[in-house]
């Protein structure tokens, strides 16, 4: 599923009642056009449902969604031993938000990190 | 928040402020301008700090346009539970980081001078003469045992985590 259908997904998941189509694509600012091929896609998926609506006298298409809506999503955490592996003497693990091209064996930072690993031993 | 690996990991995406700006936020959807209002804290590092947390996929926000003047009020959403989700990708990168690292290591002999100035490979001393260019002095062979080990180890222990 692409980044936008995630979008349109999670507006039809919070709009409890459902969501006319018109709102959706005021609040994406997308055209009907596009809309109406990103709903298709959550259809044919299964993620949601479209009903047909009268709205103010006017014809209009309401999306519901079709899954569970979990009210409150503890917080489980796995062995976070494992994450420890991410720090080396202190440091953590530099590639978090770096933007620079990857390039590992001549990495300066990354570097910095190995050296951590003497440091550890 | 209290896991120092979080911590560390908030830091390196949102900063120190902001991490400290998530310790205040209040449950539920918020409102950039109102938790601004209602705390002090500064509008645009709070924005910064929510936008850093959606481009990590641990905020949303949905937009709602005020019909008379226009404007667009972004109510956000913290999706803290896709943290140790995060984590797993990072933990996944730096894995392929350090084992290619690791291969560069082993397939290379590498030289160095007295005074460190660069590691050269084999094949860059041997154009130099194993002389080096930056400080004149002799290179000499760089034994990098003690670095594959370490490398080998760190290795060995993250493949071991994602085994079990």
């Amino acid at each position: 599923m692409g980044e936008i259908e995630e979008r349109v997904l999670e507006l039809v998941r919070r709009a409890r009642g459902g969501i006319l189509q018109s709102q959706l694509w005021k609040e994406l600012g997308i055209n009907s056009r596009q809309g109406v091929r990103i709903v298709r896609t959550l259809l044919d998926e299964g993620l949601v449902e479209r009903e047909s609506i009268v709205a103010a006298g006017v014809r209009a298409c309401r999306i519901r969604f079709t899954g569970v809506i979990e009210e409150h999503v503890p917080l489980t955490v796995p062995d976070s031993s494992k994450y420890e592996l991410l720090i080396a003497g202190g440091v953590f693990v530099p590639c978090v938000g770096c933007i620079d091209e990857c390039k590992p064996p001549i990495c300066i930072r990354l570097n910095k990190w190995i050296r951590g690993l003497g440091a550890e031993s | 928040m209290d896991d120092p690996v979080v911590h560390q990991y908030m830091v390196k995406i949102i900063g120190e402020d902001g991490v400290a700006i998530l310790g205040r936020l209040p449950a539920g959807e918020i409102v950039d301008e109102v938790v601004s209002a209602d705390t002090g804290m500064d509008i645009n590092v709070i924005r910064k700090t929510l936008f850093k947390l959606y481009e990590n996929r641990l905020a949303s926000y949905r937009r709602e346009r005020n019909p008379e003047t226009g404007w667009l009020t972004y109510h956000w959403s913290l999706h803290l539970d896709n943290l140790y989700e995060r984590l797993d990708i990072e933990f996944a990168r730096l894995l392929k980081n350090i084992s290619e690292r690791l291969e560069f290591e082993t397939s290379n002999v590498f030289y160095t001078c007295k005074n460190n100035c660069a590691r050269f490979l084999f094949e860059v001393a041997a154009e130099t003469d194993f002389i080096c260019p930056v400080c004149c002095e002799e290179l000499f062979y760089q034994d990098n045992g003690g670095l594959v080990q370490r490398l080998s180890d760190r290795i060995t222990e993250m493949e071991a985590t994602i085994r079990k």
